[in-house]
């Protein structure tokens, strides 16, 4: 029992400045990874996070990493339950920018919401979130190996995606 | 530009279209945990050694049902409120009362010893769990990947620590270990992606064939497993696997009696999910190499019938499998059809069980 307690020195974070510190991100992390309803599976994960308190280690960086966790295996949870498709039903409300880069931004993410959803995980939790691999694969739920190889098949699947639609 | 560059721009572009309102958010949040069971402005219960406490203190909420731990090595006391990782109510079919205080069974025994709730979660493959104390008195929640509950059971204190008083955990429909799925009599996928056949190439006269998957809830209430089955020829039988890639069973229906049916519903679940427990379903098959049999056929209560599905495989050379599945409890009787039409019947209880398989 005493490894759920918290490391010494360590300050126990504070929920409220948490999730004002985080809301935002996780609410986007989880409309990046395909979440049908961001705004809900943000509210849910901080609930889980809540939930978990007590087996915490305290550590502010642990606490976001499980954050980040649970925002993954929700939004795959979610997934499993509901079959439809709905990837991409958050990019509905994505408003024109300027055509030039809005154009390269829409069909990067166009293809992105068409890889397979690990590969997406670890895509937007490398080059969104700016996580190492070894963060990747820990929020992720895979070994470091496993985290390599889904940055580096998803990258290639995305040039690839884009080079076939720049050429047609 | 490379690729990278381009994915971490368009991202970043991305996200920054997703507009969020963070207050509402936390309006909405705080709503939810209340609703979840947790009492908006209770009295803190003081604590050594608390985890988290500026988070529960600033969100204004249930101090009282925080879990903390004390130096002592044990949690300090709170209330059955926490809205936690794991459901607070089932939503299994049915549930089951488990003895764990006679030693009657030893399937499940939640014991609490010195790796506290995480062992007893590790040891029953449970993702999630909660443990809440309340005075004397202790509440483990054992639970899915989803978050769904799988078992509660409840402690005492002791001086050394907890002993188990009272568990429940989930179950299927009539204390079955089914989980529900849709078209559950229909054999094929239900839900999770089949494991690889089991029957290795050097028995086989033919390709592996899959049947069915489904999972099973095991002695923790939990579904932490799934099992395949796969058939195909050897020798003069039909062989057939049932399980993980690490555990099977195996077993065989002979050839040479194709038009007697014979009852292999004990595949559809693990042997260990079984002890104790009520099968819900019955699964009959015939397996015939030479073209002979027409049908097979469940007759249920009030006439109904249900037919088999036939598996082959161009490799077999013309063999066909039929098998049938049925709520056992409705079958009136099981009846094979051939290609002259003779019909023959048999109550359900009279069907033979598959042989086991001794590798001959």
């Amino acid at each position: 029992m005493t490894a759920r307690q918290g490391a010494p020195g360590v300050e126990p974070p504070d929920f409220d400045a948490l999730f004002v510190a985080h809301a935002r991100r996780i609410t986007r992390l989880a409309a990046l990874l395909g979440a049908a309803d961001p705004e809900d599976l943000a509210q849910e994960a901080f609930c889980r996070l809540y939930g978990a308190r007590g087996r915490l280690d305290g550590s502010p960086e642990r606490t976001v990493a499980y954050l980040n966790r649970i925002v993954v295996n929700e939004v795959r949870s979610r997934a499993r339950r509901d079959s439809t498709a709905r990837r991409s039903a958050h990019l509905l409300l994505v408003p024109q920018s300027t055509p030039d880069a809005g154009g390269d931004r829409q069909a990067v993410i166009a293809e992105l919401t068409r890889l397979p959803q690990r590969q997406r995980e670890a895509l937007v939790l490398r080059f969104w979130l700016d996580l190492s691999l070894a963060d990747v694969a820990d929020a992720m739920g895979v070994r470091l190996g496993t985290a390599k190889s889904q940055v580096s098949r998803g990258l290639a699947a995305l040039a690839l995606a884009l080079a076939d639609e720049e050429q047609s | 530009m490379s690729i990278e560059e381009r994915l971490t721009r368009a991202l970043a572009a991305e996200a920054e279209t997703i507009d969020v309102d963070v207050e509402e958010l936390r309006a909405r949040t705080r709503q939810r945990l209340t609703a979840a069971g947790v009492p908006a402005g209770a009295p803190a219960r003081p604590a050594r050694g608390p985890l988290l406490l500026g988070m529960a203190a600033s969100v204004a909420l249930a101090a009282s049902a925080v879990v903390f731990l004390s130096t002592e090595g044990r949690m300090n006391p709170a209330t059955d409120s926490d809205p936690g990782g794991v459901e607070s109510a089932f939503s299994c079919p049915v549930q089951r009362d488990i003895d764990v205080t006679s030693g009657a069974q030893d399937e499940f025994l939640p014991q609490l010893g010195p790796g506290g709730p995480a062992a007893v979660a590790r040891e029953h493959g449970a993702p999630r769990w909660d443990f809440v104390e309340d005075g004397n008195r202790a509440t483990l929640r054992l639970g899915n990947d989803d978050g769904s509950l799988g078992s509660i059971t409840t402690y005492r204190a002791v001086d050394d620590g907890w002993v188990p008083v009272s568990a429940v955990a989930c179950g299927g429909a009539g204390n079955s270990p089914a989980v529900p799925t849709r078209d559950e009599l229909r054999l094929g996928v239900h839900g999770y992606p089949p494991h690889e056949s089991t029957i290795s190439a050097e028995r086989a006269d033919g390709a592996s064939v899959f049947v069915d998957d489904r999972a099973a809830y095991d002695h923790a209430g939990l579904v932490t497993s799934h099992r395949s089955t796969w058939v195909a020829p050897c020798g003069a039988r039909l062989c057939w696997q049932a399980g993980e890639a690490t555990g099977y069973v195996a077993a065989s229906l002979r050839a040479n009696v194709p038009t007697i049916a014979q009852d292999v519903s004990s595949l559809l679940f693990d042997p260990d999910d079984m002890v104790g427990r009520h099968n819900p379903f019955g699964m009959w098959a015939v397996w015939d190499p030479d073209g002979t049999v027409r049908a097979l056929r469940a007759v249920l209560e009030g006439g109904r019938v249900r037919e088999s599905q036939v598996f082959t495989d161009p490799s077999w050379g013309g063999g066909v499998l039929h098998v049938v599945v049925a709520p056992r409890a409705a079958t009136r009787w099981v009846e094979t059809e051939t290609t002259s039409r003779e019909v023959a019947r048999w109550a359900p209880e009279e069907v033979t069980g598959y042989e086991p398989d001794t590798g001959e």
